[in-house]
């Protein structure tokens, strides 16, 4: 069985800083984690590398070069083949452009089922994993809590989902993809000491878009179809919160501002 | 010999309600908090100790330690089970740990003499609230004052938050008695100064464990007066320009009973509610009204003085609260403890080194260099800063901080992460000429560097290792490194 | 006329419905034509407030089923030439809307929290980076303008009743279904706290009166979360306990109430998206993380929060959105 992982490395959102004269995010210092529905996926994944051992995981990450230490270390947890998809020209991608560079390179490979989490840290958008099904043409369930049976031989997964009012049994046909829930309790296997310095560089596959061939303008901005205008980070800041009492005005002010959030209906 | 020898031979001395010998107490008392992540994952690599003994006088610790002595058992003599530097860990198969839980006894609060006597094993919180109300106080103050005890505190050479006003515990402690491993015991008696030869207080005084069992001791006290206390607080641009403040206030002749300065890493991990990304400087002043003014006076007058480097005040009520928030009780070191268990997350490791004003800047530049560069984890690392916190006339230290995501199995983590980032900072620190360690002790795993840290001045320590342990029962590879316990060392 | 097409997940139909907002918002009450597509229920209550609305003819075509909804999707533009499609950010709505987009190959927003319009163009807002920043997003490209919607963000005021004109519409061929349901449960009632979007946590300060938290929690639809320190007092059992030695949490909303906030309790609820603080104490740390804090009594907070809460609604309280 053959199984591909996305997995995006995300700054880890506490060390983000804004550069407010640059009116940009400074993410350079803030470190890279992967994303932990990304890693709930990998670690799905190697549980079951572990249990069916002719198991063939690849994860596909595209991301800055800076990456690459994180991703080694996935060699050296048990994964065969570590892509990382990165380009310069590659920078300001929106969901559709990375879903497109992906979709391009999993053309390109020979696959069961592709795994990923259902959203990053970071954009938070969620889009990629059916937009990218979409492209490929391929089924796709997102939410999933649990894999439940997978066996390409019958075509099939089995998944469930926790849905917004209940939770759900599916039956998805292969090849799908398959977006996991953050599961605190399914972790990646420890690095050992032994590996900590394995050369793994035979397992790590480094490629860009002259491997890719896509054309100029489907990279990048160009290639995008949503733009980012601006962005406010007061709440990145320390918040300034809004000072109140616990007398009737106060009350009136959190009822209110629970209405504006959705959090209670008016 | 076995185990049960030792029991045996242990029970000829105590009786069976002071012997401690069930499974989990012993593997708890196979090591402290230096492998705490190991510890807490069940996954320890050295042996539990033969036998956890608790002595209730003098009297059973001389007959303990000297029939140790004679038939080559290993001693591990703890009080608060504090120790962060492997003091308290296990190497050898045949260990004894000699605790001082019974030796709890406040014995004299001496007010009109300013001393105070007390056994071992009462901790530091139990006294000053003793103390407290009478409106005094001991001026010693650790992070871990609500556990720790005074025979720890005495054996390790600790330091408190308020040490730039009362010194470390080496200048608060009066007299002491303890027992040496021939069963010999050495009341050093409480003057105010003597010129009686070399001062012995000091051969007892941060023994680690090493060479004698401390039983009791006497301290110093001092007039308590928390409501005059003043606090102050800075945003600066960097720990340079913090340093240059702390230096001119003590220069000055200021003493500040805290005076610190945090890197602004360390800085987002304390006062995330207001640091602003930047770096803090803060003091407290305490003490009789015109002494706290003067001083409020003095720390200001440096403040203006390197005013390029400052960024803003801030909000002395923001400093006195998270002040008050400070210390470390059990609860929160068993709460890290179950942290380790469900998170794959603690809080952290720290070295403390001590340099003079001249050198304390650029040695903190060259650790962040060496660990950035040279250290194969930096991408793991989550934090990685530290702070001043203990002036002198002539210098401050250092407190490296540091916590990185663990990545690898928990028997791993010490070689994995730890260890590397300790030795660059040790390797630096003594390249320049400073101390490898501030407060915390040697322990065990800093024993590699001793010689080097001592110099030629090692021979003395030798020689008193030779006199007063020469079968080498007193907690075998803390300070002196040993070759036998190198397999623990990687 | 503008037209706006608005995707109805049947779970969640009211949500979907209000959504008609956006249209309002953005071309005013007469400024454009409202189709909806109902393809897996929610038609009725849609007829009431649509101008059109989509049914499939072959019988419900429920929300999973994302790569047949897409293809609708795609047709009905084809078709109708929409300018904007909203879809409300729920579970599937977020699962049928990306496959949407990529078939028209058109710009999608996520989770919307703020429209507009600006010189002709439209700006839509939304949260990132776990809410630690709000970004100004617009689409580019020939395609409609497509975004999916934080539901209950947008309400609307007295709406229109409108009677619709529907449209049995024909699910276009899709290659074999690739999804098929084969049992849905309803959520069980215990559920862990990190997968709760709202938490209602209290303190020492509160320790005493844990069942009005229990209240209050209901109330919000969410679940009841301590600090150590409740834990300790013996309020709440471990497994509620949030922070660095707990659960490291991250729901959308974090209530503490008396809760001041310690460093390892701060460390666990970093993530969280707003947080309500309620403490006697103003220089509490948990004000550093606070978009509100409330300063006084918690207990009073509470009873008074629940008293506006679980009174019955009047339409006075509504159509600030
Ligand atoms: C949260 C926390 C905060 C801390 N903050 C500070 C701080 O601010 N300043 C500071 O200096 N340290 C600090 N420490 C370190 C530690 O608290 C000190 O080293 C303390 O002095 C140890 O005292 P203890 O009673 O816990 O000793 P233990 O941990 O029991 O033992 C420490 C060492 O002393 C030896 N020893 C213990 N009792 C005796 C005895 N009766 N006779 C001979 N040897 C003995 C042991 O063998 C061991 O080597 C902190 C530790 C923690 C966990």
């Amino acid at each position: 069985m053959k199984i591909l992982c996305l997995l995006k490395p995300v700054p880890d959102v506490d060390q983000l800083r804004y550069d407010r004269a640059r009116n940009v995010l400074v993410r350079e210092q803030a470190r890279l984690i992967l994303n932990p529905e990304d890693a709930t996926a990998a670690a799905t994944a190697l549980e079951i590398k572990r249990a069916v051992p002719d198991t063939y995981l690849e994860t596909v990450s595209m991301a800055p070069r800076g990456a690459r230490p994180h991703l080694e270390d996935l060699a050296r947890r048990g994964v065969d083949q570590v892509t990382l998809i990165s380009d310069l020209r590659y920078a300001g991608s929106d969901t559709w452009a990375t879903s497109r560079v992906l979709a391009r390179y999993l053309e390109t490979r020979d696959y069961d089922c592709v795994f990923c989490g259902t959203h990053t840290l970071d954009g938070g958008t969620g889009q990629v994993p059916a937009q990218l099904a979409e492209l490929l043409g391929l089924p796709v369930m997102v939410g999933i809590t649990a894999l439940a049976e997978l066996d390409p031989r019958a075509g099939q997964a089995v998944v469930e989902v926790d849905g917004e009012r209940a939770l759900l049994r599916f039956a998805v046909a292969l090849p799908a993809v398959l977006g996991f829930q953050y599961n605190p309790d399914r972790k990646l296997p420890y690095l050992r000491y032994a590996d900590l310095n394995r050369d793994v560089s035979q397992q790590v596959v480094v490629l860009g878009n002259n491997a890719l061939g896509l054309a100029e303008t489907e990279l990048g901005l160009r290639g995008s179809l949503t733009q980012v205008r601006r962005i406010e980070v007061d709440a990145l800041e320390t918040k300034t919160p809004l000072r109140l009492r616990a007398d009737q005005e106060g009350l009136d002010t959190v009822c209110h501002w629970l209405e504006q959030k959705g959090f209670v209906q008016p | 010999m076995d185990k049960n020898t030792v029991l045996e031979l242990v029970a000829r001395i105590l009786p069976a309600s002071q012997i401690n010998t069930t499974a989990d107490d012993l593997y708890d008392a196979a090591a402290d908090r230096y492998k705490k992540y190991a510890k807490a994952r069940k996954v320890l690599d050295v042996p539990p100790p033969a036998a956890i003994v608790y002595p209730r006088t003098t009297e059973e610790v001389a007959r303990l330690l000297a029939m140790c002595n004679t038939h080559g058992i290993n001693v591990i003599p703890r009080s608060g089970k504090t120790a962060t530097e492997g003091g308290l860990e296990n190497w050898k198969e045949n260990t004894l740990v000699v605790d001082a839980r019974d030796l709890n006894r406040i014995i004299k609060i001496d007010e009109y003499n300013m001393q105070a006597t007390v056994e071992a094993g009462v901790t530091l919180q139990a006294l000053e609230n003793e103390l407290n109300q009478r409106g005094l106080t001991t001026g010693h103050s650790p992070q871990s004052k609500p556990v720790a005890k005074l025979g720890g505190l005495v054996a390790t050479r600790s330091i408190g938050q308020f040490s730039t006003l009362y010194g470390g515990i080496e200048d608060m402690v009066v007299g002491l008695e303890c027992v040496f491993p021939d069963g010999h015991v050495a009341r050093i008696k409480n003057v105010p100064r003597r010129a009686g030869g070399p001062d012995i207080r000091h051969i007892a005084i941060g023994n680690e464990g090493t060479l004698c069992y401390i039983t009791e001791v006497t301290v110093k006290l001092y007039r308590h007066f928390p409501a005059n206390n003043v606090f102050l607080g800075y945003l600066i641009k960097d720990v340079a320009s913090g340093i240059k403040v702390l230096r001119e206030v003590m220069v000055n002749g200021y003493r500040p009973s805290v005076a610190r300065v945090y890197s602004e890493e360390d800085a987002r991990q304390h006062f995330s509610h207001f640091y602003k990304g930047h770096c803090v400087l803060l003091f407290m002043a305490e003490g009789n009204q015109g002494i706290v003014q003067a001083t409020r006076a003095g720390i200001e007058a440096a403040v203006e003085r390197f005013k390029d480097g400052l960024v803003e005040p801030v909000d002395s009520g923001l400093i006195a609260a998270w002040f008050a928030r400070l210390n470390w009780s059990q609860k929160d070191i068993d709460d890290e403890f179950q942290g380790m268990i469900h998170n794959d997350s603690h809080a952290g490791f720290t070295t403390e080194v001590s340099a003079d004003w001249e050198t304390i800047p650029v040695l903190y530049e060259n650790v962040m260099k060496r660990v950035r560069a040279e250290f194969p984890r930096a991408h793991d690392l989550t934090m990685l800063g530290g702070h001043s916190s203990h002036s002198y006339i002539n210098g401050t230290n250092l407190y490296f901080v540091y916590n990185y995501a663990i990545n690898c199995a928990p028997e791993d983590e010490l070689r994995v992460y730890h260890h590397p980032i300790q030795r660059i900072i040790v390797e630096e620190t003594l390249k320049l000429g400073g101390s490898m360690c501030h407060h915390h002790g040697i322990g065990k795993y800093r024993s590699e560097w001793t010689r080097d840290e001592h110099g030629s001045a090692y021979y003395l320590l030798e020689k008193l290792k030779q006199a007063f342990d020469p079968n080498g029962i007193m907690n075998f590879g803390t300070i002196f490194y040993q070759a036998e316990g190198a397999r623990f060392l990687q | 006329m503008k037209r706006v097409l608005v995707y109805i997940d049947e779970e969640a139909v009211e949500d979907s419905l209000a959504l008609l907002e956006i249209g309002r918002r953005l071309y005013g009450e007469q400024g454009f034509c409202a189709y909806a597509l109902a393809a897996g229920g929610g038609s009725g209550e849609a007829g009431r407030r649509f101008d059109y609305v989509f049914r499939a003819r072959s019988g419900a075509l429920p929300n999973f089923e994302a790569a047949a909804l897409a293809r609708c999707i795609a047709a009905l533009h084809q078709a109708y030439g929409f300018d904007v499609i909203v879809f409300p950010a729920t579970h599937w709505g977020r699962m049928v809307a990306p496959r949407a987009a990529a078939r028209l190959r058109a710009g999608l927003v996520a989770d919307v929290t703020a429209v507009g319009s600006e010189g002709g163009e439209i700006w839509m807002a939304r949260p990132a980076f776990s809410g630690r920043l709000l970004a100004t997003v617009v689409c580019r490209g020939g395609g409609p303008v497509m975004l999916s919607v934080r539901p209950r963000v947008f309400t609307q005021r007295a709406p229109a009743l409108k009677s619709a004109e529907f449209i049995d519409i024909d699910v276009p061929d899709t290659p074999a279904p690739g999804v098929r349901l084969i049992e849905r449960r309803e959520k069980p009632a215990v559920r862990d706290i990190r997968e709760s979007a709202v938490l209602v946590a209290g303190g020492g300060g509160i320790a005493r009166d844990f069942p009005l938290l229990e209240r209050l929690a209901q109330a919000l639809h969410g679940l009841v979360a301590a600090s150590r320190q409740a834990v300790d007092l013996g309020s709440a059992p471990r497994a509620i306990q949030v922070g660095q030695s707990g659960k490291i949490v991250s729901p959308r909303l974090y209530v503490a109430i008396g809760i001041s906030g310690a460093s390892p309790h701060l460390a666990g609820i970093r993530n969280a998206e707003y947080v309500i603080a309620v403490n006697p104490d103003r220089q509490a740390p948990i004000g550093s993380l606070a978009d509100i804090v409330v300063e006084g009594d918690g207990r009073a907070f509470v009873e008074g929060l629940l008293e506006r809460l679980e009174a019955p609604r009047t339409q006075s309280h509504g159509g600030r959105g």
